[in-house]
């Protein structure tokens, strides 16, 4: 009778390609980056706003994590660790934008394929293959509210519900990442919940 | 803390709004991404282990350079071990030479003596 198969630890996966990370390995750090970017960038854009300078962040905490190969060692979660540098690097960014006045490049324009979605670029629209046009205008409205509303979140606030919706971590992994306790984090997260439901109230009532 | 103290949202809710919440998935980065990274992660060694370090070459001339003082050493202490030598082996000799002349001055003279 075969032996069932030991359920893969992502973990230690991630654990072992740092180490080969640290031998130089390019492939390693490919498969590394490959099997992260999505979430990272993911979060970084939803956090930012601005799919540009997301790709630009993201970029740089992968930067981050081949620079600190040499010297990493396996304390705790590999994926809260790499977090953490997203939390700081998104965290100063915010605070540069805040002290900075941003003039966009390009200003909005509300009329050419895509940019309806707002911040975001159109191809990060899910598959509307199969929506009529009343139900894709729904949708893409109800994706640049959920965005705008996401944005006016404090930034911790912010980064908890990215963390739990979207990234799906637990209340410990945020806790990790935000440096703060488990309680504050479920803190965090009712009172970014609570502010989310009264500025979305309307598309929940549609979703009922 | 506080969030013992907060009501905690009735289910449906909390559904809800997880379901508008999912209307804006997260995005995702382009193909090129990947490629993108792994060139800035090479440009970015301004600290790149270089194929030979410096303390790497300081060790290799330490050592070398322990090693030849040592030979140098021997050496050195070889060559004024043989120069002694050589220079004991002359006095010997010369001792030797001048008790053998004396012997046979002192046989001559003893000769010349015994003729009177």
């Amino acid at each position: 009778m075969k032996e069932p198969l030991a359920p893969f630890d992502s973990d230690a996966h991630d654990k072992r390609l740092m180490l080969r990370i640290a031998d130089e390995d390019e492939d390693a750090l490919r498969e590394l980056v490959e099997k992260h970017q999505g979430t990272v960038y993911g979060t970084i854009a939803k956090m930012l706003g601005d799919p540009i300078e997301a790709q630009d962040l993201a970029q740089r905490v992968f930067v981050r994590i081949y620079r600190a190969a040499p010297t990493y060692r396996a304390t705790a979660q590999f994926k809260t660790w790499m977090f953490t540098i997203v939390r700081n690097l998104v965290f100063n960014e915010h605070r540069r934008r805040s002290r900075a006045t941003l003039v966009p490049l390009h200003p909005p324009d509300g009329e050419s394929a895509g940019a309806s979605t707002g911040p975001l670029p159109a191809l990060d629209l899910p598959d509307t293959a199969h929506k009529s046009p009343s139900e894709q205008l729904l949708q893409d409205e109800m994706m640049r509210a959920v965005n705008a509303a996401i944005l006016e979140l404090p930034e911790q606030q912010r980064l908890a519900i990215i963390l739990r919706r979207y990234d799906e971590f637990s209340y410990e992994e945020i806790a990790e990442v935000l440096k703060t306790s488990v309680s504050a984090t479920k803190s965090l997260l009712f009172r970014a919940r609570e502010t989310l439901r009264g500025v979305l109230s309307d598309y929940m009532e549609n979703q009922r | 803390m506080n969030g013992s103290h907060q009501p905690t949202p009735p289910p449906e809710d909390f559904d809800l709004l997880d379901r508008v919440l999912g209307a804006a998935p997260m995005p995702e980065p382009d193909a090129w991404f990947t490629a993108r990274t792994l060139a800035r992660c090479r440009s970015s060694q301004p600290t790149a282990r270089p194929a030979i370090s410096w303390g790497y070459l300081w060790r290799r001339w330490a050592v070398a350079g322990v090693f030849t003082l040592c030979l140098a050493g021997f050496g050195l202490q070889q060559l004024h071990r043989n120069h002694t030598l050589r220079i004991h082996h002359q006095h010997s000799a010369q001792e030797a030479f001048e008790v053998i002349s004396k012997v046979d001055t002192d046989s001559d003279l003893s000769w010349q003596d015994s003729s009177l």
